[in-house]
């Protein structure tokens, strides 16, 4: 057995410097660093304030501790106190997303893609005709809180409130279970958010609306999940049903910006779009890390985890793993990415694939049959994702410029 | 196993032993087939045999055409609580054949 080496012990490259679990700039472009880890040290510990974790980056080992939940538990911090369905190992985590999962299956969301169509037209249209502009405040985000409130059954006339709220909910999660650093004032955004979904969950329960909201109300209503379950997971739902579709989004026209023969392929073969997007979820997933804590001693790759440890699964790592995935750090979309991570992997995995998959595919449709050429508008710095849980990873301002 | 390009017909006993009767599409997988009927199969991972969130028990006629088990499979199976060797399966791996006519399905507890 292998021992595990503290990041700070290592001998990064120059221009790299140690893994640092809590930087910003690690968060916002991760790869350098996973493909050193890769190669030099599968499994590390990294000293933050509050503990150490422990990372792992290659595929065979993340999926492995991902398929095995009972060594790699959910539970970071005792769901009893938050009743979070990430947090959530089974049977608990079972009776808590069924509650939500059939209206989340191929079939169930397929029903709106007519809806996502038409708001994504009305959305990218303008921005198209005006050459570019910003794109994920005027068109990935209205589209992805749009898209899930519909689905949920949650208004989202108030849009910049709600997404104050799921920034706040993050980084609150973020420092209670993932030692992360959370934000000033988190936790009062948290309560506001949980408020307003207690005020849909009674509206709903009083009127028997027919709606993923409506059905977490008849639940809270029978008992079958408790108000603090039912508000939270409502919230969690909404959360993460925009904020990492935004991403993949985003990302999409990232890499539309740097391999510009895309779009074309794209345009004349509708089987390139869903190519596209799978890539995409493969190459730079929205999701960086998955928290899990060993319930005993575990081996791993020829490496033991003890008892109790934070560990941080790197699907992002995984994904670009070339001994799965060849000359896994480039983007192509003719390689098959069967059994990539970019939505997870086990039981966890997100109950939102079909409806992001979705949303991304209408987009990159549109966009392929309305424009010719995309970029990164150079004069407007592109700004990440900063803190939240440390796990959700890519931009969260980006201005393109559009050629039709 | 050869492939029919007809509908057939699932017998399924949900977890409160009620009884239903699902059709299954010769282009769906057993678990597909389950969950776009509303049974309450989880099917976490979205059919990809990572997850054993979609494991049925299938009846003694029908198990043996279900195929083999992949060494994947029988992992997760094994590790979980209510594995039955001679009856579990991940119902995403097992594939619409003629000789699965007739099955019947009982939905395995959460483990």
């Amino acid at each position: 057995m292998t021992q595990v080496p503290y990041a700070h012990e290592l001998s990064w490259p120059a221009e790299l410097g140690p893994y640092d679990a809590m930087s910003f700039a690690i968060q916002a472009n991760p790869f350098p660093w996973f493909e050193w880890m890769r190669e030099h040290a599968p499994v590390l510990k990294v000293r933050t304030p509050t503990a150490d974790l422990w990372f792992v980056s290659r595929y065979e080992q993340v999926t492995k501790a991902l398929r095995s939940p009972k060594q790699f538990s959910s539970s970071t911090v005792d769901p009893e106190g938050l009743p979070l369905l990430t947090l959530m190992d089974p049977p608990r985590h079972a009776r808590v997303r069924e509650s939500a999962a059939r209206a989340f299956t191929p079939k169930a969301v397929a029903r709106f893609e007519s809806q996502i169509r038409e708001l994504a037209v009305q959305l990218l249209q303008p921005l198209i005709d005006e050459g570019g502009g910003s794109l994920i405040d005027r068109f990935a985000m209205p589209l992805t809180i749009g898209t899930i409130g519909s689905l949920l059954g949650v208004p989202t006339s108030r849009i910049d409130e709600l997404k104050r709220w799921s920034d706040d909910l993050n980084n609150y999660v973020g420092r209670v279970a993932r030692n992360a650093p959370g934000s000033a004032n988190d936790e009062q955004g948290y309560r506001e958010f949980l408020a307003f979904m207690l005020s849909l969950l009674e509206a709903a329960r009083a009127d028997d609306t027919e709606s993923v909201i409506g059905n977490l109300a008849r639940l809270w209503k029978s008992g079958g999940l408790s108000e603090y379950e039912a508000t939270l997971f409502g919230a969690f739902l909404f959360s993460a049903g925009h904020e990492t579709t935004t991403i993949l989004i985003a990302n999409g026209f990232r890499t539309l910006a740097e391999q510009p023969g895309l779009l074309g392929r794209m345009r004349d073969n509708a089987g390139d779009v869903t190519r596209f997007v799978e890539e995409s979820a493969r190459f730079r997933a929205a999701v960086q890390r998955l928290p899990r804590v060993t319930t005993q001693d575990v081996e791993l790759g020829g490496y033991v985890i003890p008892k109790g440890a934070s560990v941080r699964m790197l699907p992002g790592s995984a994904n670009r793993d070339s001994a799965k995935f060849p000359d896994g750090e480039r983007f192509d979309i003719d390689r098959d990415t069967t059994g990539h991570l970019g939505f997870g992997h086990g039981i966890h995995m997100c109950v939102g694939q079909w409806l992001a998959r979705l949303e991304a595919r209408v987009t990159f449709e549109f966009l392929a049959k309305s424009v010719r050429h995309v970029e990164i508008d150079p004069q407007v710095p592109v700004l990440f994702y900063e803190g939240g849980t440390m796990s959700n990873a890519g931009p969260r301002s980006l201005n393109v410029l559009f050629r039709t | 196993m050869i492939e029919v390009a007809t509908k057939l017909t699932v017998q399924v006993t949900d977890r409160d032993g009620t009884r239903h009767e699902v059709e299954w599409e010769p282009s769906q997988s057993l678990m597909e087939a389950l969950r776009d009927n509303d049974m309450a199969v989880l099917a976490s991972c979205g059919g990809n045999c990572v997850c054993a969130t979609c494991h049925v028990y299938v009846d003694a006629a029908h198990f043996q055409a279900t195929g083999e088990r992949s060494a994947d499979e029988r992992e997760l199976l094994e590790a979980t609580s209510c594995f039955k060797p001679a009856a579990s399966r991940l119902s995403c791996q097992v594939r619409h054949c003629e000789e699965l006519a007739g099955i019947a399905v009982v939905l395995a507890p959460y483990d």
